[in-house]
C-alpha cells in the first residue's frame, strides 16, 4: 500500500516537472485550484501548528520554514492529480447502466466504448494523446442524473458519452445542458432527446422515428407482397411497451402507418413490468392482424411471444432489437424464434459488405470483441457503443482540438461525412441547432434483422444485408 | 359476448391467479407465524428459479423432477438466512426486520448480478410452454380453448400446498404448535414451546415453499437478478388481501387478482389493469381492514399488543 502511493507520488510530481516547463498552457482553472488548495493548505497548517503550540508562546522561525515546506509539498501533491489531468490524457466521461435492471445493455454498450477507446489508444491516442474514460454507473434516472453531476461537478469532465437507455439519457443529458458540457447519445433511440433543442446533447445513432418508420416502410413494400396483399387489405397491429422507448417508437409507427394510409387494427400498450399479458394477447388474437409491429424490451417481448404461442396466436412480428433482436431471445426459444423480425441497430452490421476503412475499423472491433468475450460475436448494442465512441474520437476530436464543450459542438456541427464513409455504414451529420432534431446524426440508419436457423441475419437495407426475408410458415 | 372468449379469459385469469397464489404462500406463512414481514421474498424466488436454471442447464435435469434437489438446498439457505439474518432480529422492533431483510434484498440481488450477470436466462421446454387444447363444447357454445399445461402445473400445485398446509397447521401436534406461537408468543413459552425451533422450521419452510414456486414458473418467466421486483408488488397485494398470515386466503385473493387481471387487461387496456386491480384491493381493505380471511381487528389488535 505505501509502496503504491509512493509511486503515485512520484509519477506526479513527474508529471509536475513536465508540466511546469510548459507554463504558459496552464488551465486558468488549475490556477484557481491550486490557489485554493495552497492557502486552505496554508490555513490549516498555521491552525494545526497554534493548537500544537498553544503553550509556548510564538513559534520558532524553524518550525514556521518547516510548515511552509510541508504545506507546500503537500499542495504540490494535491495539484499533481489535477495537472495529470488537465494536460496529459484526454478525459472523457460515461454513464451507462452497469448495475440494475438495465445492466445487460449497458455493460454490452460499455464494453463497446472501451474497445474503440483501446483501439485509439493502441493508434497512439487522439492527437498524440490517450483518451482516459471516466466511468458512472447509473442504474436508474435518478442516478444518471446525479452522475452527470459528479462527473462534471468533481471529475471536470467536458464531454461525456452515454447512455444505453432512452430513460436514463434524458435525464442526464438536462444536467449536461445546464452545465454547458458535451453529451453524445450513442444508443438512446427516444426522438424526445434530440427533439428538446438542446445545444450540447449529439446522437451517433439513428432516432426511434427513424427506425419506426423504417419498419413500417418494410412491412408495407417488404412484405405486404409476399403474402399477397397490399396497402388497402394489410392488417397491422401496433404493441410497444410504456417508458421512453417504447412511446417514442410506438409513435413513429403511428404516425408512418397513417401517413402510408396502412389499417391499424389493434394498438396496444404495456407496461414492460407487466408479468402477463394474456389479455391483450386474447385482443390481439381477436383483431387478426397479418403483421405485429413490436416496440418492446427483452423480458417483455420474451412473455409476450410465450403468451401467444400458449393462446395458439400466430402473426409475422417485427420487433426491435432492443427486444426480440436480443440473444436472450433465441436462448429462449430456440427454433422458435426463426422468422421472428426486429428492426434497429443492423445485426452483425455485415462487416464484410462495408468499405475500405470502416470495414478493417469493424473487423479490428470484432476481432478484439471475439478475444475479451470468449469468441461470442458482438451483441447490437455494443456495435452502436463502438460507433459512437469511434465518431467522437475520430471524426469530431481530431477536428475540435480540444475537450472544450465549445469547441467540440462547432466541430460535429461542421462534420459531413457521406454514407459508408463514417463508421459501420453510416455518414456523419448532426442537425443544425433550429432545425427538427437538432444534435440528430441524419446519416446513421437503422435495419431489419431476422432470425434464420438461430442467427440474426440482416435483410434490410439491401446493400448491406446479409440474407433475404424467409417469410414465417 | 362470445362465450369462448369469456372462457378463454377466466382459464388465463385463474391459471395466472394459481402462479400469484403459489408465490404468495411462503410469504404469509412467515407474516402469519413470525410477524416478519420477508421483504427479500422476491430473491428467494429469483434464487429458487436460478437454482433450477442451472440445473437444467449443467445437467440437463427436467425443471419438475429437479424440485427434488430444489427443496433440501433452499430449505439450507432458508436455515443459514434465518441464523445468520432473522434469528437476531426476533423480539427487536419490527424496523430492525424490515432493515435487515430490505438489506437482504439487496445483497442478494448485486451477488447474483455480480457472479451471474444481467442475462436474461430462460429454458425452452415446449412440452411446458405448448398449449393443450381442449374442445370444443357445442353444448355450450364454446369453441377450442387453450390451456397452458406449466401454469396448470402452477396452479395445482398452489391448491394441494396450500389445503396441505391448511390440514398440517389444523390437525398436526407440530401445526398446533405453530399455530400456538404465531397466536401469544410469550403464552407458548411459558408452555414449553421451543420458540427458536418453530421459528427455524416455520422461516425455512416458507423459504422453501418461495423457492419451489420460483422453480415451477421457470418454463414460463425468464430469470435475472431483478425478477424478484417485478413480482413481489403483486404477491404483497395478494398476501394483504387475503389477511395477512392466512394461507387460504392467500391462494383465494391469487385467483381474485388474477381473473381480475385478465378481464380488466382485455376490455380495459393492458395499461389500466393495476388500476383495477389496486381499486378491488383498496374496496376490500375499506370493508374488511385485515383482508378477505385475516383475524378480525381487535383480535389482531390484542394479539400485538400481547407481542409488545
Amino acid at each position: 500500500m505505501n509502496f503504491l502511493n509512493f509511486q503515485r507520488r512520484t509519477q506526479h510530481f513527474k508529471q509536475y516537472q513536465i508540466i511546469t516547463t510548459n507554463t504558459i498552457k496552464i488551465h486558468r482553472q488549475f490556477i484557481c485550484e491550486f490557489n485554493f488548495r495552497l492557502v486552505l493548505g496554508v490555513i490549516m497548517r498555521y491552525i494545526v501548528s497554534k493548537i500544537c503550540w498553544s503553550g509556548g508562546g510564538t513559534m520558532s522561525k524553524k518550525t514556521l520554514y518547516r510548515c511552509a515546506a510541508v504545506t507546500a509539498v503537500f499542495a504540490i501533491w494535491l495539484t499533481g492529480s489535477v495537472l495529470y489531468a488537465q494536460e496529459n490524457v484526454w478525459r472523457i466521461g460515461t454513464i451507462m447502466p452497469l448495475s440494475g435492471p438495465l445492466a445487460k445493455n449497458g455493460i454490452k454498450n460499455f464494453d463497446g466504448v472501451k474497445i474503440a477507446t483501446d483501439m485509439v489508444n493502441d493508434e497512439g491516442g487522439v492527437l498524440g494523446k490517450k483518451v482516459v474514460l471516466v466511468s458512472a454507473d447509473a442504474p436508474d434516472p435518478q442516478a444518471a442524473a446525479s452522475e452527470a453531476n459528479r462527473l462534471i461537478t468533481n471529475e471536470k469532465v467536458t464531454a461525456i458519452i452515454g447512455t444505453q437507455a432512452s430513460t436514463l439519457s434524458m435525464a442526464a443529458t438536462v444536467v449536461a445542458e445546464k452545465a454547458q458540457v458535451f453529451y453524445l447519445e450513442n444508443e438512446g433511440i427516444s426522438a424526445g432527446i434530440t427533439g428538446r433543442g438542446f445545444k450540447y446533447t449529439f446522437r451517433t445513432t439513428f432516432d426511434s422515428d427513424m427506425m419506426a418508420y423504417q419498419m413500417v416502410d418494410f412491412a408495407a413494400e417488404g412484405i405486404a407482397p409476399k403474402i399477397k396483399k397490399n396497402a388497402k387489405t394489410l392488417r397491422l397491429a401496433i404493441v410497444h411497451e410504456d417508458s421512453a422507448f417504447g412511446t417514442a417508437t410506438g409513435k413513429g409507427l403511428t404516425d408512418r402507418a397513417k401517413a402510408l394510409g396502412l389499417n391499424v387494427v389493434a394498438a396496444e400498450v404495456y407496461s414492460a413490468k407487466s408479468v402477463d399479458l394474456s389479455g391483450m394477447v386474447m385482443k390481439l388474437r381477436q383483431a387478426k392482424p397479418d403483421i405485429i409491429l413490436a416496440a418492446q424490451y427483452i423480458n417483455d417481448s420474451i412473455l409476450f411471444h410465450r403468451q401467444a404461442k400458449e393462446l395458439k396466436f400466430k402473426a409475422i412480428v417485427i420487433g426491435t432489437t432492443a427486444g426480440q433482436g436480443n440473444p436472450d431471445f433465441v436462448q429462449a426459444f430456440g427454433k422458435d424464434a426463426d422468422g421472428v423480425m426486429a428492426g434497429g441497430i443492423p445485426s452483425e452490421i455485415s462487416v464484410e459488405r462495408l468499405q475500405a476503412q470502416q470495414k478493417k475499423d469493424a473487423l479490428e472491433f470484432v476481432k478484439r470483441y471475439k478475444a475479451s468475450h470468449n469468441g461470442e460475436y458482438p451483441n447490437p448494442t455494443s456495435f452502436v457503443g463502438f460507433a459512437g465512441a469511434w465518431i467522437l474520437y475520430k471524426f469530431i476530436m481530431p477536428k475540435a482540438g480540444s475537450l472544450d464543450a465549445e469547441k467540440l459542438r462547432e466541430a460535429a456541427l461542421s462534420i459531413d461525412v457521406p454514407k459508408g464513409k463514417g463508421v459501420l455504414n453510416w455518414g456523419i451529420k448532426f442537425a443544425k441547432p433550429g432545425e427538427k432534431n437538432a444534435g440528430q446524426n441524419l446519416y446513421a440508419s437503422a435495419g431489419i434483422n431476422q432470425w434464420q436457423n438461430g442467427e440474426l441475419k440482416l435483410i434490410y437495407p439491401k446493400e448491406i444485408a446479409s440474407s433475404d426475408l424467409t417469410l414465417p410458415k | 359476448m362470445d362465450h369462448t372468449l369469456i372462457v378463454q379469459l377466466l382459464i388465463s385469469g385463474i391459471l395466472l391467479g394459481g402462479i400469484y397464489a403459489l408465490g404468495s404462500i411462503g410469504l404469509t406463512l412467515i407474516f402469519g407465524v413470525m410477524k416478519v414481514v420477508n421483504f427479500a421474498h422476491g430473491e428467494f424466488f429469483m434464487l429458487g428459479m436460478y437454482l433450477t436454471y442451472w440445473l437444467f442447464h449443467y445437467f440437463q435435469i427436467d425443471p419438475y423432477l429437479s424440485t427434488l434437489i430444489l427443496v433440501p438446498a433452499v430449505f439450507l439457505i432458508g436455515l443459514v438466512t434465518y441464523y445468520v439474518f432473522i434469528r437476531p432480529t426476533i423480539g427487536s422492533s419490527v424496523l430492525a426486520q424490515i432493515f435487515i431483510t430490505v438489506g437482504l434484498s439487496t445483497i442478494i440481488q448485486n451477488t447474483v448480478l455480480l457472479f451471474w450477470s444481467a442475462d436474461f436466462r430462460s429454458i425452452s421446454l415446449s412440452y411446458a410452454t405448448d398449449a393443450m387444447v381442449f374442445g370444443p363444447f357445442p353444448a355450450l357454445g364454446v369453441d377450442e380453448v387453450m390451456v397452458n399445461p406449466s401454469r396448470l402445473i402452477a396452479f395445482s400445485l398452489a391448491i394441494c400446498l396450500s389445503a396441505a398446509f391448511y390440514l398440517f397447521l389444523r390437525f398436526s401436534y407440530t401445526g398446533k404448535i405453530i399455530r400456538a406461537t404465531s397466536q401469544d408468543r410469550s403464552a407458548a413459552l411459558l408452555m414449553g414451546i421451543n420458540i427458536d425451533k418453530i421459528y427455524k422450521l416455520t422461516f425455512a419452510m416458507g423459504i422453501v415453499l418461495t423457492g419451489l414456486a420460483g422453480g415451477l414458473i421457470l418454463p414460463i418467466y425468464s430469470v435475472h437478478p431483478f425478477v424478484g421486483f417485478d413480482l413481489v408488488l403483486i404477491m404483497f397485494v395478494v398476501v394483504v388481501l387475503g389477511g395477512m398470515g392466512s394461507v387460504v386466503g392467500a391462494v383465494i385473493s391469487g385467483l381474485i387478482i388474477g381473473v381480475v387481471e385478465v378481464f380488466s387487461s382485455y376490455w380495459l387496456g393492458q395499461e389500466n389493469k393495476q388500476v383495477i386491480y389496486f381499486l378491488v384491493f383498496i374496496a376490500v381493505l375499506v370493508l374488511r381492514p385485515s383482508g378477505l380471511f385475516g383475524l378480525k381487528e381487535e383480535e389482531e389488535v390484542e394479539r400485538i399488543e400481547a407481542i409488545e
